[in-house]
């Protein structure tokens, strides 16, 4: 950051407005007294996702600075993937010396003991937990991709996790992207101020093409994570990794998290690993609202991605919002007029609330999302109802649902004990 | 009552004669309607009794003078049952037992086969001006399901009475419900869930030497050109309160479903469907039979009560339960040919209710949006004609082969 590029009135005010729970800003702060100082940020995970996000991170810093001026500098400083090679590929492009690219299932750990301000997950979703604890207990502020787990241990240590960092006044944006578009911000708007009654009932899809994948074939630990995505103990089956942006819609909109839900799925056309390629499900909401999750990556089929709510009633005529719009007073657009999107919104919005020490933290809402996600896909598998609190909350109702915890996990990747699952060894529901 | 429907009692004279009797004359020595039944296994026997039982309530004297099925077997246990007695040479089986059951002086037709054979049953039985009760579903196919509504329509000209095996239609509670929907007092429904889901059902493996079509009518709830699948099958029931209570049949069908661990067949063991009626409103529907898995049962509407009606002077009325809805179907078939109340005919209902479900099916099998116009009204589309193969007419003219066991629809492309 050069020399009377930032505009320091702006600058203080932010670190004043952060006080003293925003720990990191106020070190920023003081450190940067006079003669500026990078935001350091790192990223863990290195696939397409992940370099994605880093690059509109630091496109973001960009943004900011040409619309409002903020002298946001952004330095990309480490990078770590399970590859090695891919971490270093991923530094090359940002700078990142080879010796700040970490590889193997430990190489977070390094990332997090480094100087960061800033990281990014974008790894495998069976990594994100410990990745995101790791990074708030080092006291970074965390770009998380979704989904963040892919069972229901994964999902309790990231809200776990997400309050510690509440406590230590770090920001935590998550890859749910809706929470961060404009329409979306509208309804959710229009319904915390009543104008469409009650949400009575909806439809949430995420319903596309296969992937015409073939099978994996041997397999090996790396294999199962360079083939992530067909294995549900690493990506947590499609209706977490993707259908989970529909579902934390739904969790938004009607203000809470499902009571319980019964679901119907199977493997139709997939021929790689053990993930099912469709799912359906009723998702009960308190108060009576049942939505219907369905979600599937099968050739030739329906296709629709959305989500579909009813409510009791149109909002009034003229009817004006009263508050404004979260993120409205963020840039949305290019200077001609198009709109960022949400992938690139939600990091402008990350550094624009860290510039300016307000506070965000979306672990929770993420993690709920995903559990949700989970609760439906296990349903699924076994033909049983599930609920969430025997699920997430009381670990006495049924301690195995409670308690399952997906094999191989990254306990096992890190200490090297990991056994393989079987390909096309998918779950079938109910008893012959 | 109609005019038309007047000519039509006329026309159905003798049948009529009991009601005058009974109407002019007294109780006890009323007279009753000759019974046939086309279909005698499980489904169909119950019906017989049910509807025997109603018809003794009612203070008819009703008389089983006919039944038919596929097996020699079955037609004979119940027609000889002591309850009916009738003579061997009115037991007909085979695949042309129904026209010769149609053939008889029988006046009250009870269809009950597997339910491909029911538009061809349905519509002779019209033809031959009787009144009928036919066990839900009614067709398997779009084709089947057109013709039981034009069968239907006929048996409005020929004021012929029609009452279907949906039996929810005849409950107290649903039929309060329905009247209250229906008078806006308890708001608009914006959505809903309805479910079938439950255990496995029977199957029946093969026996040495049976022939394809013996094999597929003696197992015919596990193929779909027989029953048209569970969803279908059993399912209809809860499809058929939707529609009633909404007003309307579903525009589309989008659905997912597959074959967990069914043993014999072709069919699915689980459907799940996001049924569009329009206007905002969606149903999801899920049938399932499989052992081991959460059941669900009834349908469950979503009303917006904020569009309540108040009509204080509006009383519901107290709908008649005897002997339990399986009964009170009987009765009232009965009550509509004595025009003791008014004119039933539920042709349109129960296709309307089969052909949704079928549609479902097709949303399931094929994992495409199914239209209701394209099933119903357009020509050139493949679900208008999309017939199930073997056919009820593969069965009469001998020209039957089952589909393999075991293999189902799989959706979309590889």
């Amino acid at each position: 950051m050069k020399e009377g590029q930032v505009s320091r009135r702006e600058f203080m005010r932010g670190a004043a407005a952060a006080g003293a729970a925003f720990g990191a800003f106020t070190i920023l702060g003081t450190t940067a007294k006079g003669q500026g100082k990078a935001l350091k940020v790192a990223l863990i995970g290195c696939g397409g996702r992940g370099t994605g996000a880093l690059q509109q991170h630091v496109d973001a810093a960009k943004i900011l600075n040409d619309q409002l001026n903020l002298g946001v500098e952004v330095k990309v400083v480490a990078t770590c993937d399970y590859f090695a090679g891919k971490a270093k590929d991923a530094g090359k492009k940002h700078g990142v010396p080879e010796d700040r690219c970490f590889g193997g299932p430990n190489g977070y750990k390094k990332v997090c003991e480094g100087d960061a301000d800033i990281v990014l997950l974008g790894e495998t979703p069976a990594f994100r937990p410990p990745h995101f604890a790791a990074a708030v207990k080092a006291g970074k502020h965390v770009f998380m991709e979704k989904p963040v787990a892919v069972d229901a241990p994964g999902c309790r240590l990231v809200i776990e996790a997400g309050e510690e960092a509440k406590k230590k006044g770090l920001l935590v944006v998550a890859g749910t992207q809706r929470r961060h578009e404009e329409g979306y911000n509208r309804q959710a708007a229009l319904i915390k101020e009543g104008a469409r009654g009650k949400v009575l009932a909806g439809r949430v899809g995420w319903c596309g093409g296969g992937w015409n994948e073939k099978p994996v074939g041997e397999l090996s630990p790396d294999r199962l994570v360079s083939s992530w995505y067909f294995w549900v103990q690493m990506s947590g089956d499609h209706i977490v990794e993707q259908h989970v942006h529909n579902l934390d819609v739904a969790n938004w909109f009607v203000g809470s998290h499902p009571i319980a839900c019964m679901a119907f799925g199977g493997r139709a056309r997939r021929r790689a690993g053990n993930i099912f390629d469709f799912f359906s499900g009723d998702v009960e909401y308190p108060g009576g609202v049942h939505i219907h999750s369905m979600c599937r990556q099968v050739n030739k089929c329906w296709e629709w991605v959305s989500e579909d709510f009813v409510y009791e009633k149109q909002p009034p005529p003229g009817f004006k919002l009263s508050d404004p719009l979260p993120y409205s007073e963020i840039p949305q657009k290019t200077p001609d007029g198009k709109w960022f999107g949400g992938h690139q919104q939600e990091h402008v919005n990350m550094l624009y609330y860290l510039a300016k020490g307000k506070e965000l933290n979306e672990a929770r809402s993420v993690a709920e999302s995903t559990a949700v996600a989970v609760m439906i896909r296990d349903s699924a598998y076994t033909g049983e109802r599930i609920e969430w609190k025997a699920m997430m909350e009381d670990p006495k109702l049924k301690p195995e649902l409670y308690n399952l915890k997906l094999r191989p996990s990254w306990e096992d990747y890190e200490q090297g004990t990991v056994e393989l699952p079987k390909e096309g060894d998918f779950p079938i529901p109910g008893k012959a | 009552m109609s005019s038309d429907l007047k000519k039509g009692l006329a026309a159905a004279s003798s049948a009529f004669g009991a009601f005058t009797i009974l109407g002019a004359t007294a109780k006890g020595q009323g007279k009753g309607f000759k019974v046939g039944l086309i279909g005698c296994g499980g489904r169909g026997g119950g019906a017989l009794g049910d509807h025997m039982n109603a018809a003794k309530r009612l203070g008819l004297d009703s008389k089983v003078v006919a039944v038919a099925d596929w097996f020699k077997d079955r037609a004979e246990k119940v027609g000889t049952d002591k309850r009916y007695d009738v003579p061997k040479d009115r037991c007909f089986h085979g695949p042309d037992a129904y026209k010769k059951l149609l053939e008889t002086d029988v006046e009250i037709v009870l269809m009950a086969t597997s339910p491909n054979f029911r538009p061809v049953h349905f519509e002779a039985a019209i033809k031959a001006g009787k009144h009928a009760f036919f066990e839900k579903p009614v067709c398997v196919d779009p084709p089947g399901g057109r013709r039981v509504i034009e069968a239907g329509e006929l048996a409005k000209q020929k004021g012929l009475s029609v009452v279907a095996g949906t039996q929810r239609r005849h409950t107290k509670g649903h039929q309060s419900a329905a009247f209250e929907i229906h008078n806006g007092l308890r708001g608009k429904i914006v959505g809903g869930r309805i479910y079938w889901c439950g255990g496995a059902l029977w199957y029946r493996t093969r026996a040495e030497g049976q022939s394809d079509a013996d094999y597929m009518v003696a197992n015919w709830v596990s193929f779909t050109e027989m029953s048209g699948d569970h969803i279908v099958e059993q399912h209809v029931h809860n499809i058929d309160i939707a529609n009633w209570y909404i007003g309307r049949p579903p525009v589309t069908a989008a659905g997912f479903g597959g074959r967990a661990r069914r043993k014999t067949g072709n069919q699915f063991d689980f459907h799940s469907v996001d049924y569009d009626y329009g206007d905002g409103c969606h149903i999801h529907s899920m049938c399932r039979q499989v052992n081991g898995t959460a059941g669900a049962g009834g349908e469950h509407f979503v009303f917006n009560t904020t569009t309540k009606v108040e009509k204080k002077d509006l009383k519901v009325p107290e709908f008649e339960e005897i002997g339990g809805a399986t009964q009170q179907e009987h009765a009232d078939l009965l009550y509509s040919i004595l025009d003791k109340k008014p004119y039933l005919n539920e042709a349109r209902n129960v296709a309307e209710a089969s052909l949704a479900a079928v549609m479902g099916r097709f949303a399931t099998y094929t994992g495409k949006l199914i239209k209701w116009d394209d099933m119903m009204k357009n020509k050139d589309s493949e679900w208008y004609n999309f017939t199930c193969k073997p056919s009820a007419e593969d069965f009469e003219k001998g020209t039957v082969k089952a589909p393999p066991d075991d293999v189902a629809a799989i959706p979309g492309t590889a």
